[in-house]
C-alpha cells in the first residue's frame, strides 16, 4: 500500500481526528496518529477530542478502498433513506450514480456553496442551514447501499445487472421469528445511511441529494437516530440502548483489518465489483418500553444476560471478563435464552465466523395509536455474506426454540421488540480516485 | 459537457487559475446536477469563491515550509523536523480548500509531501541537501495553490439578459391571446353551469361544473393575482370561521358541495349561482385590463405546475366532486401551452434543459392519461391509490424541479 493510501486508511479509522489535535499542538508533541508507533503515542490517546480546536478539520475522507460510515466511528446522528429508481434504462443509472458520487464527494468535503455563486434568478443552489462557509467539521458520511430489486425485481432484470447481484444479496426474509414488518418501511432500490454530528447536516445532504436527483429517485422511507457515545477502552461499550443496557461490548473491533476483512469486507466469492464492500442487514426495532420498564432489574438483567450498570456479563465483575457459556452449559448464571448467549453463543469457530459488525441508533417518532412511545433501536449488521451471518444467527440461534438445548424458546427480549422494517442492502467498495464513480465497476461492467 | 456558454468556467481559465469541473450542463449556472448526460464524476465545483479564512490558513502553512527550508539551510534536522510536521498536519485541516479548487494541484501536493515526507521525517539519518530539492519542489506545488487563491475572483455567476426580440413578442402575444380566450371560456362555460343549477337539473349541473373548473384552472394562476375575487370564486370553507356553514362561502365550492353531496338545489344555490357568475364575469374584465409579459407568463406556468402538487395530487381541491385529476389536467394543460410557445428560447440557452421539461411534461401527462375515460371523464380522485398518487407527485416533482430553472434560463426575474 502507497503512504498516501495508507494515509487515507487511517484516516478512515478515525485517528484523523487525533492526528488533528496533535496538528494543534505540533510543534509541542511533533507527534501525529498516522506516523505514531505505539511507543510514542500519548497514553490515552483515545480520549483526544477535536472539538475545541478552531482550524482542525473533522470532515472524513470520501476516497477510499471501502464506504465511509462502516468503519469509520459513528457519529451521534443518523437518517437512514430508502428510495426507489424511477428509471429503467442503464445509462440514466449510470448517470444517476455519478450525480450521487459527485455530491456526495462535494458534501462530504464541506463545500455546501458560498453566497457568491448564487445566481439571484435561480433557485439557489445551498438551501443555507448551515449558513455559507465551507465546512471543515460535522464528520458527515454518506454510504449508499444497493438493494436486491436494483438488481431484480419480481423477475425482471431492470437493468441487465441480474448476473451481477452479489451472492447473497435478497429481500428482507419476511418469515423471520418475531418480524412485524411494514411493507412501507421495508427494502427499496437503493438505501443511504447519513451520519454526522448533528442532524442538521444529515438533513442538508438529503435535502441536497434527492434535489439532486428529482425524477431519477423516488423517497420510500425514512427514519432518523440518534446516540450518545462516550470514550470507552476496547472490549467496552460506547454507548446505552433505550433498554438501559450497554450497546457495543463485544462488537467487532475495527481496528483489526484481519478480523474485518474476515467477517466484514465480501471477498473472492462475490463478483469482482463487489469485492471490498459489504452487506448491511439494516433493521428498524420498535421496543415496548413501558413494557420494559415495568420489568424488575432481575428480569431486565436476565433477559440481556449482563448487569446493567457495569455491562459485565452475569456473575462477572467487569465489563471486559470474558463468558465462559462453556462453563454455565445449564444457564445457571446467564440464562440460555439470554441476549447474549442467542446473538453470541461463543462456539468457538462456528460462530465467530458468522459474527458481524454492528452500528447502532436509537430512535423516537412519538406515540402510536395507543399512545405508547414509538421508540426503539435502529440495527445495522455488517456483515461479508448476510445469510451466514446476520440470517444464519437469527434462524438458527437468536430465534431457534431448540437453541442452544431443547426448549429453551426464542430468545426472551423478542417478547419486548419488534421488526418493523428496514432490509437487507449491499454496500460497494468505496471510490478510490477521482475519475471513478460509485459502483462504476458494476454499472459500466 | 457543454462549456461553451459558461462564464465562469472562462472566467477562471482567463484568470490563469486552477480547473473547476462543473457539474452542470449547458449555461445553467447553478451546479446542481440534475440534468442527465455525460456528467463528470469529480465533485461539483461548489467552492471557488476566496474568503479571508481559507487564505489565512493556506499563507500559515506556507510559512511552515518556509520555516523548514530555513533550518534545512542551517542544518537544523531537528528544527526542520518539527516545522515540517506542523506543515504535515496543518495540511489535513486545508487539504479541502485546495482539493475543492483543483484535483490535479491537490495530487502534486500529495506527491511532493510523500517524498518529503520519507526523506525528512521517516529516514532515520535524514541529510538536509538530500531534503531541500524535494522541499523546493513541494514549495512551488503548494506556493502556486496560495497565489491562485490569492488572485482568485470571487466566482462571476452567469447573469444572462432576459429574452427579448420580435420572435419574443409574438410568443408572449400568442399565450396572451390563448389565456384570454380561455378567460372568455370561463366566463361562457360559468354561466351555462349557473343556468344548470338554475334549472335545478343535477345532471347538467354535475357536467357543467367540471367543465368551468377546467377553464378556471386553466387561468388559475391569473385570477389569484386577483385576491378577493380569487377567495369568492374558488375558497374553500376551511378559509372562514363557521367553515361549511359560513354565510361569506361562496363560489364554486359551495355549489360542487350542494350538487355532488347534498344533491340539492334551491334558492341559496340559486343566489350563490347568479353571484359566481358576476364575479367570473368581473374577474375577466380585470384579467383583460392586464398586461401579459414573459415574466407573467413564465412565473403563471411554474404556478400552475405548483398548484397540481399543491391541491390537486393531496385530492384537496375538489373534495365533494373528486374531480382533482380535472383540475390537475387544467393546470397542466395551460403550462404546457406557455412552456411550448416559449421553448425555444430555452433551446437556445440550454438545450439539455429544454429537453428535460419537455420530456418531464410529457411524462407527467403519460402518468394521467390513463385517468381519464374516451369522453375525457377524470376518475374519481378517492378510487386512485396511494401509490399512483405517489407516482403522480414525483413525476410532477420532477417536472417542478426542472422548471424552476427555466425563468433563471431565460434571464427573467420571476
Amino acid at each position: 500500500m502507497s503512504e498516501m493510501n495508507r494515509r487515507t486508511v487511517l484516516k478512515a479509522l478515525g485517528l484523523a481526528t487525533a492526528g488533528a489535535v496533535a496538528g494543534g499542538a505540533a510543534t509541542v508533541a511533533g507527534f501525529k496518529a498516522g506516523e505514531a508507533s505505539p511507543a510514542t503515542a500519548p497514553t490515552g490517546g483515545s480520549s483526544i477530542t477535536v472539538h475545541n480546536s478552531p482550524t482542525a478539520s473533522t470532515l472524513l475522507p470520501f476516497e477510499g478502498v471501502h464506504q465511509a460510515g462502516i468503519i469509520t466511528d459513528p457519529p451521534e446522528a443518523v437518517l437512514l433513506v430508502a428510495l426507489d429508481v424511477l428509471s429503467s434504462d442503464r445509462n440514466e443509472l449510470v448517470n444517476l450514480f455519478k450525480t450521487l458520487t459527485a455530491r456526495t464527494q462535494t458534501l462530504m468535503g464541506g463545500a455546501i456553496g458560498t453566497a457568491g455563486e448564487e445566481n439571484p434568478d435561480f433557485p439557489p443552489h445551498n438551501t443555507g442551514e448551515l449558513g455559507f462557509e465551507p465546512l471543515r467539521e460535522g464528520r458527515l458520511a454518506i454510504t449508499v447501499g444497493l438493494g436486491a430489486s436494483l438488481f431484480e425485481q419480481t423477475g425482471k432484470d431492470r437493468f441487465g445487472l441480474a448476473a451481477q447481484r452479489p451472492i447473497a444479496l435478497k429481500p428482507m426474509p419476511r418469515d423471520l421469528a418475531g418480524d412485524r414488518l411494514n411493507p412501507a418501511m421495508t427494502d427499496g432500490d437503493l438505501f443511504l445511511q447519513i451520519s454526522s454530528d448533528h442532524p442538521i447536516y444529515n438533513l442538508h445532504a438529503l435535502r441536497d441529494i434527492l434535489r439532486a436527483t428529482k425524477g431519477q429517485l423516488s423517497p420510500l422511507w425514512m427514519q432518523p437516530g440518534f446516540q450518545r457515545f462516550v470514550e470507552a477502552g476496547p472490549g467496552q461499550a460506547k454507548a446505552r440502548g433505550l433498554l438501559g443496557f450497554k450497546d457495543g461490548t463485544s462488537n467487532l473491533d475495527t481496528k483489526d483489518s484481519e478480523l474485518m476483512s474476515n467477517l466484514v469486507w465480501a471477498g473472492a466469492d462475490e463478483p469482482s465489483w463487489a469485492q471490498g464492500g459489504t452487506y448491511a442487514a439494516v433493521r428498524l426495532i420498535r421496543e415496548q418500553i413501558e413494557r420494559w420498564d415495568r420489568l424488575t432489574l432481575n428480569q431486565q438483567e436476565s433477559s440481556i444476560g449482563r448487569h446493567k450498570t457495569t455491562g459485565a456479563v452475569l456473575g462477572k465483575d467487569k465489563e471486559t471478563d470474558p463468558a465462559k457459556f462453556d462453563q454455565d452449559a445449564a444457564g445457571e448464571q446467564v440464562p440460555l435464552d439470554s441476549h447474549i448467549r442467542k446473538a453470541n453463543p461463543r462456539l468457538g469457530a462456528e460462530s465467530e465466523k458468522r459474527r458481524i459488525l454492528r452500528r447502532g441508533y436509537l430512535y423516537m417518532n412519538g406515540v402510536d395509536k395507543s399512545g405508547l412511545l414509538d421508540a426503539g433501536f435502529l440495527f445495522m449488521g455488517f456483515c461479508r455474506n448476510v445469510e451466514e451471518q446476520f440470517e444464519f444467527v437469527k434462524r438458527n440461534y437468536m430465534t431457534n426454540r431448540n437453541f442452544p438445548q431443547a426448549n429453551t424458546g426464542a430468545q426472551d427480549l423478542d417478547e419486548y421488540l419488534f421488526c418493523i422494517g428496514g432490509g437487507y442492502f449491499y454496500l460497494p467498495p468505496g471510490v478510490r480516485s477521482p475519475d471513478r464513480f460509485l459502483a462504476d465497476a458494476l454499472l459500466l461492467g | 459537457m457543454t462549456r461553451k456558454t459558461s462564464y465562469t468556467f472562462n472566467l477562471l481559465a482567463l484568470a490563469g487559475l486552477l480547473t473547476l469541473t462543473l457539474a452542470a450542463c449547458g449555461s445553467d449556472p447553478t451546479p446542481a446536477p440534475t440534468s442527465p448526460g455525460p456528467a463528470k464524476t469529480t465533485a461539483a465545483a461548489t467552492s471557488g469563491a476566496s474568503n479571508s479564512d481559507e487564505l489565512a490558513a493556506l499563507r500559515t502553512l506556507n510559512a511552515r515550509l518556509s520555516e523548514t527550508e530555513t533550518a534545512l539551510k542551517k542544518d537544523d534536522l531537528e528544527g526542520a523536523r518539527k516545522a515540517y510536521k506542523a506543515f504535515d498536519d496543518g495540511w489535513y485541516d486545508v487539504e479541502s480548500i485546495v482539493r475543492t479548487r483543483s484535483k490535479e494541484a491537490y495530487r502534486d501536493i500529495e506527491q511532493a509531501m510523500t517524498k518529503v515526507g520519507r526523506e525528512l521525517l521517516r529516514n532515520e539519518k535524514p541529510v538536509s541537501a538530500d531534503v531541500l530539492p524535494l522541499l523546493a519542489t513541494l514549495q512551488s506545488t503548494y506556493g502556486a495553490s496560495v497565489k491562485a487563491a490569492e488572485t482568485a475572483k470571487p466566482v462571476a455567476v452567469a447573469k444572462v439578459p432576459a429574452i427579448s426580440g420580435a420572435e419574443v413578442e409574438a410568443a408572449t402575444s400568442k399565450v396572451s391571446e390563448y389565456l384570454m380566450s380561455r378567460t372568455d371560456g370561463l366566463v361562457k362555460t360559468t354561466g351555462d353551469f349557473a343556468a344548470a343549477v338554475k334549472a335545478r337539473d343535477l345532471a347538467k349541473a354535475k357536467t357543467g361544473y367540471t367543465v368551468a373548473r377546467f377553464d378556471y384552472e386553466s387561468v388559475e394562476f391569473l385570477a389569484e393575482a386577483f385576491k378577493d375575487f380569487d377567495v369568492a370564486i374558488d375558497a374553500r370553507p376551511d378559509a372562514f370561521p363557521q367553515g361549511e356553514t359560513d354565510p361569506n362561502w361562496t363560489g364554486f365550492h359551495p355549489l360542487e358541495k350542494a350538487i355532488f353531496v347534498d344533491g340539492k338545489l334551491d334558492e341559496r344555490t340559486d343566489k350563490l349561482a347568479d353571484g359566481l357568475v358576476k364575479d367570473v364575469t368581473a374577474l375577466r374584465d380585470e384579467i383583460k385590463k392586464m398586461t401579459i409579459d414573459p415574466v407573467v407568463a413564465i412565473g403563471g406556468a411554474a404556478e400552475l405546475i405548483e398548484e397540481i402538487q399543491a391541491g390537486k395530487i393531496t385530492g384537496e381541491e375538489e373534495r365533494y366532486s373528486r374531480t382533482d385529476l380535472n383540475d390537475f389536467r387544467a393546470n397542466l394543460q395551460s403550462a404546457k401551452f406557455v412552456y411550448d410557445t416559449y421553448g425555444p428560447f430555452v433551446q437556445q440557452r440550454n438545450a439539455v434543459l429544454h429537453t428535460e421539461v419537455q420530456n418531464r411534461l410529457s411524462e407527467v401527462e403519460k402518468a394521467i392519461a390513463p385517468l381519464f375515460d374516451a369522453q375525457g371523464v377524470a376518475t374519481d380522485y378517492t378510487k386512485v391509490d396511494d401509490k399512483t398518487r405517489k407516482i403522480l407527485a414525483q413525476k410532477v416533482e420532477a417536472l417542478a424541479d426542472a422548471f424552476s430553472r427555466v425563468s433563471g434560463t431565460l434571464g427573467l426575474k420571476v
